[in-house]
């Protein structure tokens, strides 16, 4: 119920464009939004140029949010799109680096569980691993496997056919795979050094 | 063996667990966006001129009022050389000999620290002695010494302020030697000079570790006033007390004393600037009396860390070219030439931005949320008194009289030219009606009616009509209507209006709000139409929920229902359907579009019909295959998969004779399985034998019926039997009666010179 309150008060404020109100809504779903934006961006100060994005779009169309739904979930819906167009911005540019794969023999495995994975994992590491990827894949990976978007959204959203979003999932998948356990191997390899 | 992993559960779990940390520093740099855009509510300006007063006090305070503003900090240093040999010559008269107790370039000091420490420690037992013996002399000696050489350089330190520069330790250590020199007896500086050494060390260590803000003022203070009271005393005192606390616990105090050093006058000015991410130093007065009132422009050079920044962004690039291995790099440089090349062959290709297009025509801002915060902002509309009626003949002559366009009229008729500030009722006039402001009720002109705001009901003119701003209510004009062209700004109403109609003779004009119907003889322009668009020629509107009618060309950003022209429609997004007489282009199609030729990027949900339809990413297939009749066929399918038009040219070889087919056809597939599909295909060949071109009917009808095999890297094979009906016509100047294309066939007639043949086949094809 407080926290209810306090929302409706941040969006009056918002409305009426005062700053404090603003900061406190800013300050709230910074942390979050701010990891949504770094999965879709190649470095910090992109993500960040996409984080001020959206909040630009928050703040402008806050009025046209009725309440209906969670405030989370719509800020986090136009930060989505945000990181997409900017990936639609960058496209050109991106796609002249093409990451080439070299693996090198990835270390047995066989008894950890996913729980172990994820407790391992720090989002850091996450996002180094995801950023291997090349854009595409990183983002059609973002969207589906995190934020649960399904592939005839994805193509729509990404101006792709279905069947390219189904095999650039199914392609990231396996050299996530891959460069996780890489990365757990080395994990582990320090720790027992 | 390798485990796999549910990879998409790992990434999400700790995607959701983590939350970034949060940098205050951003929001300043987003207030700024905020700002620019007008997203911000400008505080009021007793708020403004509260907040410039307490900024001024709190920067005052924080400036001169710290306890650091003593002595310490008129760091006016003479040059280099001077210092170096007062600290020698002192040193040398200390210790008696002409070995320099400590190296003077503290530089080099900080270096040698450790041996330094233990060396002046070993020393003083030897100079304590010594100065008890000596004590007046040197004390005089050496201060004589010091006064002529400031005079020799002319250098008066307590009086100029240094401008800020940064602060290396060389000159901190060169600084704070010549301050401490004065009061102090030499003895004292020495134990200095060893402290500073320790400084220089401890500055480092925190640079490095970048650990120097916590706790800084603090520790200042301490020191600070320590070494006031010191310098209070008489110089045997402050021997005494020197050697007795600040050496003794030199060790315990090492880490504070960095802070005399480091904390200056200006780096405290420093640190606050950067605390409000001032990072520009000001270079005189103005500037700085500009940062305090917070008037002063943007600062334009970055910081050095963002300068690396974008530095990093844009050799990263570099880098990895440099330190890749050889094949490497050539295969990297060989993708961005590849780009390149596509690049400059791409720009032949037309690309639809029918979206910019009409943004520029309807004036609208690229980010239309922006616009419409600014919109809900606008003042009210005016009040006017209002008059029960009026009577006039034209503009002063009324029962207004001169101020008549102060008023606002129940009911107003006037013989040819009525003129008020606005209506609220009912309105006639013989020629024209002229309304300064807002329109509610009712105009009927012989001629015009115009209004300068808003127009709520109607107007009916013989000419033209004119409504300001947007139109709420049923425009009605013989020639011509303007809605929302001339008035821009005032353009949303108090509450949405039901039904919207524009009609005219010639053309209508609509650029703000939506209307329900719009009509006229030659053209339409609408921003939104939810409901019917009809032209004679010309539909131009932003979007359509409904019917867009053209004699000639639709054009159209979004349209939700249909859109039919006699010769083109243009679209960008296009749910339903899109008919012309000749050509449809659209970037995306939900629906169908019927035409000649159609042009698309994508089509979901529908089939395009028509001669020639090119979907971007629909269907698109080579096929080579062989029949009975004509051996070899190659044909190009174009379309989706639910519809394709076939463009074909077949050959027959014999021995003695040549014939060839020039065909059209059309196609659907329709999938059994993910691997096997269904073909059903009509085409219509022209034959021609043994020469180019046969001018003789000689038409080839087939319908096929294919079971095709994809295969997974996109070709397929096709089998089936045909049907075939051949229609020739006697050639008898080459001694041909009819067509024998067939080798076989199970019904032949002839009727009035005409063939009739009936066949069936077997076709055997590969698609890719």
């Amino acid at each position: 119920m407080n926290k209810k309150t306090q929302e409706a008060k941040i969006l009056k404020g918002c409305r009426a464009g005062k700053a404090r109100y603003q900061q406190m809504l800013y300050e709230l779903y910074y942390g979050k939004m701010f990891s949504v934006c770094l999965r879709y961006s190649r470095s910090r100060e992109e993500a960040k140029d996409v984080l001020h994005e959206g909040y630009m779009k928050v703040f402008s169309g806050i009025g046209n949010y009725k309440g209906d739904g969670s405030l989370e979930g719509w800020i986090r819906r136009i930060m989505v799109n945000t990181a997409i167009n900017h990936y639609h911005k960058n496209k050109k540019l991106k796609d002249t680096f093409s990451i080439e794969d070299e693996y090198d023999e990835v270390a047995e495995h066989g008894h950890l569980t996913e729980e172990d994975v994820i407790q391992q994992m720090a989002y850091d590491d996450l996002l180094n691993v995801i950023r291997t990827l090349p854009p595409a894949y990183q983002t059609v990976f973002s969207l589906y496997a995190i934020e649960g978007y399904n592939h005839r959204e994805i193509a729509e959203m990404l101006h792709i056919s279905e069947g390219t979003s189904k095999s650039n999932l199914a392609k990231a998948r396996k050299k996530l795979q891959k460069q996780v356990q890489e990365l757990l191997s080395q994990k582990a390899h320090f720790q027992n050094v | 063996m390798s485990r796999e992993f549910n990879i998409d559960k790992i990434f999400r779990e700790v995607a959701d667990k983590h939350e970034e940390a949060y940098d205050p520093q951003d929001w300043n740099v987003l207030q700024g966006h905020l700002k620019a855009n007008g997203l911000q509510a400008q505080p009021s300006v007793l708020t403004q001129v509260m907040r410039y007063i307490v900024k001024i006090i709190s920067t005052a305070a924080v400036v001169y009022m710290m306890p650091a503003s003593n002595q310490l900090n008129n760091t006016a240093t003479p040059s280099a050389v001077d210092s170096k040999t007062i600290t020698t010559q002192a040193a040398e008269h200390l210790t008696g000999s002409a070995k320099p107790l400590t190296h003077p370039n503290p530089d080099h000091l900080a270096q040698n620290n450790h041996t330094l420490t233990k060396n002046t420690h070993e020393r003083k037992k030897e100079t304590d002695k010594k100065i008890l013996k000596s004590k007046k002399i040197t004390q005089h000696k050496s201060k004589h010494q010091i006064v002529n050489k400031q005079k020799g350089s002319n250098v008066t330190p307590h009086k100029k302020r240094t401008p800020l520069q940064l602060n290396t330790p060389n000159k901190k250590a060169r600084g704070f030697v010549k301050k401490t020199s004065k009061p102090l007896v030499t003895k004292q500086k020495q134990n200095i000079i060893k402290q500073t050494n320790i400084n220089t060390k401890d500055d480092r260590l925190a640079k490095n570790t970048g650990n120097k803000n916590s706790g800084v003022v603090k520790k200042k203070t301490i020191i600070s006033q320590s070494l006031y009271q010191v310098s209070k005393l008489s110089p045997i005192q402050q021997l005494d007390t020197l050697d007795n606390t600040t050496y003794r616990h030199s060790k315990h105090l090492a880490p504070h004393i960095d802070s005399i050093s480091l904390h200056t006058h200006q780096t405290v000015l420093q640190a606050y600037h950067d605390n409000w991410t001032w990072v520009q130093r000001p270079r005189n007065t103005f500037q700085r009396v500009g940062r305090w009132l917070g008037i002063s422009r943007k600062r334009r050079i970055p910081t050095p860390n963002k300068a690396k920044q974008v530095n990093a962004k844009f050799m990263a690039v570099d880098d990895s070219l440099k330190t890749d291995k050889p094949s490497k790099r050539k295969k990297k440089m060989a993708t961005i030439r590849k780009v390149n090349q596509n690049k400059s062959l791409n720009l032949g290709a037309p690309t639809l931005r029918l979206n910019k297009l009409l943004s520029r025509l309807f004036f609208d801002k690229p980010n239309p949320t922006v616009a419409k915060s600014r919109i809900n902002s606008l003042p009210k509309p005016a009040v006017y008194p209002i008059r029960e009626a009026q009577l006039g003949f034209v503009y002063p002559l009324s029962t207004n009289g001169v101020d008549a366009h102060k008023y606002s009229n129940k009911l107003s008729i006037n013989a040819l030219i009525g003129s008020a500030a606005a209506l609220d009722g009912l309105e006639f006039a013989g020629f024209g009606n002229i309304e300064k402001d807002y329109v509610k009720g009712a105009q009927f002109a012989g001629f015009f009616n115009t209004a300068g705001s808003h127009v709520q009901g109607l107007q009916a003119a013989g000419f033209f009509n004119n409504a300001g701003g947007a139109l709420a209510g049923a425009q009605l004009a013989g020639f011509f209507n303007l809605a929302g062209v001339t008035n821009r700004s005032a353009s949303r109403l108090a509450h949405k209006p039901t039904m919207n109609i524009q009609a005219a003779g010639f053309g209508n004009l609509n650029f703000n709000g939506s209307l329900n119907f719009q009509a006229a003889g030659f053209f339409n322009i609408g921003r939104q139409i939810d409901g019917f668009q009809g032209a004679g020629f010309l539909n131009i509107s932003k979007e359509v929920n409904g019917f867009q009618a053209s004699g000639f060309v639709g054009v159209c950003e979004k349209i939700h229902g249909a859109q039919i022209s006699g010769f083109m429609n243009v679209a960008d997004q296009v749910e339903g359907l899109q008919m012309a007489g000749l050509l449809n282009i659209a970037h995306k199609v939900k629906g169908s579009q019927i035409g000649f030729i159609n042009i698309a990027d994508s089509l979901t949900h529908g089939v395009p019909i028509g001669f020639l339809s090119i979907i971007k990413n629909g269907y698109r297939k080579f096929e080579i295959w062989g029949s009975e009749s004509l051996h070899s066929n190659i044909g190009y399918k174009i379309g989706v998969r639910k519809f394709y038009n076939i463009f074909a040219v077949g050959a027959q070889f014999l021995p003695d004779k040549f014939r060839w087919g020039l065909g059209y056809g059309i196609g659907t597939i329709r999938n059994i399985n993910a691997k096997s599909n269904f073909n059903f295909e009509a085409m219509v060949y022209h034959i021609n034998e043994n020469k180019f071109w046969e001018e003789n009917l000689r038409v080839l009808n087939q319908v096929k019926f294919l079971y095709g095999r994809e295969f997974s890297n996109g070709m397929s094979l096709q089998i089936g039997p045909t049907f075939n009906i051949l229609v020739s016509q006697d050639t008898p100047e080459s001694n041909v009666l009819a067509s024998e294309l067939p080798p076989y066939h199970f019904f032949d007639s002839t009727i009035n010179g005409i063939n009739l043949k009936l066949w069936g086949g077997l076709h055997l094809g590969l698609r890719f």
